[in-house]
């Protein structure tokens, strides 16, 4: 009996292994495949010689290869592994399903930044707002926004202790931002609203060599974080008074997990954009394939299927051919909303989180 | 006999059909180059129809009879208005309209305006400084309560979309007179500055406004010859992305006619159409590469400008061979450019500075007056 | 052992409660406590609903700060202690059911090790002995494998055990282990408390409403009443009338005969009953629940005589009316209830 149930682990463990050299593999096809697609179509010749012996073709393709291409790509691996970490957490700490990484209100607050910034000190400055100052200003813009919600909800989440309160008032938090916005668009003019509508679409492509290394720095400090995290959520599952009584400090962990959250997902929506629906949806996913609650398998797994779905995003993107290009938000969008669907209808089996 | 029935207000269906209707009193007056308008003039008053006057429309048109011997400006209905001419008092919705009325030299009569910050015209800046020149608003903000303290003898109003006849139906209401002017949509220099003759028509100066297009226009077309033997024709990128979008003027744009007129080669001459469009970036920067100059780039002052908005633009040739010249020579210092003001009365100055940045050889004693050059 | 001079639990001037925005003494729910737990024994607390039994273990395991006073265990102030080193000194088990799916028993009870794994949360092999111990100890190594969400009440019960026991503290606190349990569920779950507390010298508090068990598996009783808590033995309390108390002004009374709490009934008639036990014993509680009182006097109205037809017995009630025979004690006391009646 005792072997039986012995290889019963090692057979999940097996299966697990498998499964990650199977995705991890699977994401550097992805990759590939995102580098070569794009508006500008690279012939196929060259595309094995770009890859294996990169300076020996300068040009046009090159450059548009290690410009423009490379960047994106490179941002949609990003983006799609923070938010899925920072849903996973989310969705652990708060104990629900629907939970994603802007239930803070963390999104809201970087829209209201950027907003402040197109669309309310723009309307003075016009002749200033377009060219230079543009891309930095709205990314710090976005920083701010996003900073100052995260202040409001940690100073909140150390005197309350239910959480669900918490959630209750990061959702208020999200909805003020918002109506803030909703205000300063009402006031705009088309061209300013266009550009923040524009931007609220999310983008990928829009990263150069400095601002990408910024942003992987910032994201490293919240994965470092997460690193932190990941065994007390393990024990978060059980519940907070479980989890109180096994010695951990559950504000400190709260404090931890927003911070973490924060830093990526707010990151990620100053540089792109808000992105939504991977962070809710990934977590589930890495959860039906690895069927595992164990977050030191799951944040793995988040992280890599959250750059698959990302990546996958960006291609059905470029799907309508070389003139225009779908919004990166209406197909996270049109990818995420079956799973989310899928969620909450078999929700009955679920009562907390899976 | 017409204007007898205009004053006693007969009320017959339409008793002004018989005026703003084909007669043979009415002659054509040249317009050689517009093509958003026609006039007919017997003399005394003049018919100005406008049709189209925003993108996408279709069969529309607005009729406006400018006469000196009417008692009062009237409007008949939404697409019939009389004015009384010389206006004395006009708010202008864009500034491009302040160059017409300076090249008229009638800028005393401008009573207010929309946009103050981007006026370039010296002398509508100091009465903005005295603050005797009030701003009124564009599009919906647009303060109708101000236009109508004004009592201005017309609005000379805009319209990129439909839309604008919402304004042009509230105003109506007001009675007061207004005209959508719509030279924006021209294709070419010469048919945008070819407006000038219904400015004159209401400034009862239409005599100098034909004198003074037929002048620059023979200019114009003289710097056009001299282009014409050009062989080797530069090729030209112009714009910038405005908020991570680059809107690309199509190959029938005016700036697209400019940069033919000075015998250089628009590097997206293939697009079929004359607005602007997105474009991705990736597809601008494939044929901006090689590109040997960059025009008309936004509102960069220099070319570390540029590469705050795309550092990727420190590889595209024209910016390493240093030929990167942008049409903001001319500021008003508050976000003015001369360029949309008195550019637009101006294009062979512009066309010469063009031919001077692409074939300096051919005007080799030019100055740039609207271009400078981005260090 | 260390510390064997010191109590391993102590209570001192401890007052719970829910502190209300700022103002202590306020929220407070029951008198200052002065409570003592020398060495490894199962100590019961039992009080009625609402008087504060959830609240005074939450309290204890450190789960909920006390409003004043002081908890030391094996010594150590509860609330100057760390709180990891709090956790290998106590351990909790709650109601609370926990509902997580991909979740299989042995990781669960894994979760036990928290307090003394690294950042990683890698097991040692000392911390896979003491988890296989703990399974083997509660009885579940058939459940290793099994799914959380599919676990019966019991078997759950058993594997929140199991978990506090690999936490190896010295004291386990639990909420109401044994509610929503059946009567072998039950016992199976206080045997296995019992051994922990004399095998593995744990000391034990835990809250029930199960008076039988109260009464019968523990070592010391905190009865939790409106004018104060009383402890002793189960028995001192009985001689002290202890349990008069533990329901105020209620119909219960502590039947000392059957050593079980019933509500005291209006009895209003006598009634004899003769015959063999244990068919009189059974007669004779049948009779006391409608109504009567049975004694042993032949000088009532009616009398029961017990006979046993063949192998079936027979209920023969002798009064004015003659002789009525009954085949059940159901159709005896149905007889006697419709003729109350009349």
């Amino acid at each position: 009996m005792a072997e039986e149930l012995t290889s019963l682990d090692e057979g999940r463990k097996t299966r697990s292994y498998l499964l990650s050299i199977s995705l991890i593999a699977l994401l550097l096809v992805f990759f590939l495949v995102d580098l070569f697609t794009g508006p500008v179509s690279i012939p196929m010749q060259h595309v094995f010689a770009l890859i294996f012996k990169p300076d020996n073709n300068p040009g046009i393709w090159h450059s548009i290869l290690f410009d423009f291409r490379l960047p994106k790509a490179i941002t949609a691996v990003m983006a799609g592994s923070s938010l899925a970490v920072s849903g996973l957490q989310m969705q652990t700490v708060f104990r629900n399903p629907l939970a994603g990484p802007d239930v803070l209100g963390i999104s809201s607050g970087a829209s209201l930044g950027v907003a402040l910034v197109i669309l309310g000190f723009g309307s003075y400055f016009e002749f200033n707002s377009s060219a230079s100052l543009s891309s930095w200003m709205q990314i710090i813009a976005a920083w701010i926004g996003s900073g100052i919600v995260l202040f409001l909800v940690l100073f909140i989440s150390l005197r309350i202790r239910d959480i669900m309160t918490i959630l209750i008032l990061g959702i208020l938090f999200g909805s003020a931002a918002s109506a803030v916005v909703s205000i300063l668009q009402y006031f705009s003019n088309q061209s300013m609203l266009k550009a923040f509508v524009v931007w609220s679409m999310g983008n990928l492509g829009n990263l150069t060599g400095s601002q990408l290394q910024v942003l992987c720095l910032s994201l490293l400090i919240g994965f470092i974080l997460t690193l932190f995290s990941m065994r007390v959520l393990n024990v978060l599952l059980l519940g907070e008074n479980y989890s109180r009584s096994m010695g951990v400090n559950i504000r400190f962990t709260r404090f931890l997990v927003f911070a973490s959250t924060s830093i990526l997902s707010g990151s990620i929506t100053a540089f792109c954009g808000p992105l939504a629906f991977v962070g809710i949806v990934v977590p589930h996913l890495a959860r039906m394939i690895f069927r595992t609650a164990d977050h030191r398998w799951l944040i793995p797994a988040c992280f890599v299927l959250g750059a698959l779905l990302m990546l996958l995003a960006d291609l059905i993107s470029q799907f309508p051919g070389s003139q225009s290009v779908l919004p990166i938000n209406s197909v996270t969008a049109i990818l995420g909303i079956p799973v989310v669907i899928w969620v909450i209808v078999s929700n009955r089996r679920l009562v907390n989180i899976s | 006999m017409y204007l007898i029935l205009l004053m006693t207000g007969c009320s017959q269906k339409h008793p002004l059909d018989a005026v703003f209707s084909h007669s043979d009193q009415f002659k054509k007056v040249s317009v050689n180059y517009a093509s958003g308008f026609t006039m007919y003039s017997d003399g005394k008053n003049t018919r100005v129809n406008i049709t189209n006057p925003w993108q996408n429309a279709h069969e529309v048109e607005y009729s406006c009879l400018l006469s000196d011997t009417i008692a009062v400006s009237r409007i008949v209905d939404e697409h019939h208005i009389l004015i009384k001419t010389p206006v004395r008092r006009v708010v202008c919705l864009s500034t491009t309209h302040v160059g017409f009325i300076s090249f008229l030299n009638e800028t005393g009569s401008i009573v207010g305006l929309s946009g103050r910050n981007f006026v370039v015209n010296k002398e509508l800046q100091d009465r903005i400084h005295k603050d005797e020149l009030p701003d009124v608003g564009y599009d919906e903000n647009l303060n109708y309560e101000l236009v109508l303290k004004l009592k201005p003898d017309v609005v000379l109003a805009y319209g990129v979309s439909g839309t604008v006849t919402n304004t042009l139906r509230k105003l109506n209401e007001l009675g007061i007179p207004t005209m959508l002017i719509a030279e924006y949509l021209e294709e070419e220099p010469l048919a945008k500055m070819e407006w000038i003759k219904v400015f004159g028509s209401l400034y009862d100066r239409e005599g100098l406004a034909i004198l003074k297009f037929d002048s620059v226009s023979n200019i114009y077309r003289q710097l056009t010859t001299l282009t014409g033997g050009v062989r080797n024709k530069p090729s030209v990128l112009l714009g910038l992305p405005w908020r991570g979008t680059w809107y690309i003027s199509g190959g029938k744009s005016y700036v697209a006619r400019l940069i033919e007129d000075s015998g250089g080669e628009y590097l997206f001459r293939d697009l079929p159409f004359k607005e602007s469009r997105p474009i991705s970036l990736e597809k601008v920067y494939e044929r901006a590469l090689n590109a040997e100059f960059w025009l008309n780039s936004g509102d960069a002052l220099a070319k570390k400008d540029l590469f705050s908005v795309d550092q990727r633009f420190s590889r595209l040739s024209p910016v390493i061979h240093d030929q990167v010249y942008n049409n903001n020579n001319l500021l008003s210092g508050s976000g003015g450019n001369a360029f949309f003001e008195s550019g637009v009365v101006e294009p062979e100055i512009i066309l010469s500075d063009l031919i001077y940045i692409l074939h300096p050889q051919l005007l080799p004693s030019h100055q740039l007056k609207y271009y400078r050059k981005l260090q | 052992m260390i510390g064997s001079e010191k109590p391993m639990l102590r209570l001192e001037d401890l007052q719970i409660g829910y502190y209300r925005s700022g103002r202590r003494n306020e929220g407070r729910i029951y008198s200052p406590l002065n409570l003592e737990a020398a060495g490894p024994e199962m100590i019961g607390i039992i009080g009625r609903n609402g008087i504060g039994k959830s609240t005074l273990l939450r309290t204890l395991a450190g789960i909920q700060p006390p409003l004043q006073g002081k908890v030391f265990i094996r010594g150590s102030d509860s609330r100057k202690t760390a709180r990891s080193e709090l956790a290998r000194l106590i351990s909790f088990v709650s109601t609370e059911s926990v509902r997580v799916q991909n979740l299989r028993v042995m990781e669960l009870v894994s979760m036990g090790r928290f307090p003394y794994t690294n950042w990683l949360g890698k097991l040692t092999g000392d911390d896979m002995r003491i988890i296989q111990d703990a399974i083997e100890h509660t009885g579940i190594q058939h459940l290793r494998h099994k799914p959380v969400h599919k676990l019966s009440d019991g078997e759950r019960q058993k594997v929140m055990i199991a978990r506090a026991l690999a936490q190896d503290t010295p004291v386990i606190i639990l909420d109401e282990p044994t509610a929503f349990l059946d009567l072998p569920a039950r016992h199976e779950i206080l045997r296995i408390l019992s051994n922990l507390t004399r095998q593995r010298s744990k000391l034990i508090v835990f809250s029930t409403h199960d008076l039988a068990i109260a009464m019968d598996e523990v070592d010391k009783l905190w009865l939790m009443t409106d004018e104060g808590l009383l402890e002793g033995a189960p028995e001192d309390l009985l001689i002290n009338h202890g349990f008069a108390k533990l329901f105020g002004n209620s119909d219960m009374e502590f039947d000392t005969g059957n050593m079980a709490f019933r509500f005291s009934r209006d009895v209003s008639r006598n009634i004899s009953v003769h015959g063999d036990d244990p068919l009189r014993i059974y007669t004779c509680k049948a009779m006391e629940r409608i109504g009567y009182r049975t004694i042993r006097d032949q000088d009532t109205d009616y009398i029961i005589h017990i006979n046993m037809a063949g192998n079936s017995p027979q209920w023969v009630v002798t009064g004015k009316e003659g002789q009525i025979t009954f085949p059940s004690i159901y159709a005896l006391t149905t007889h006697f209830i419709k003729t109350n009646r009349i």
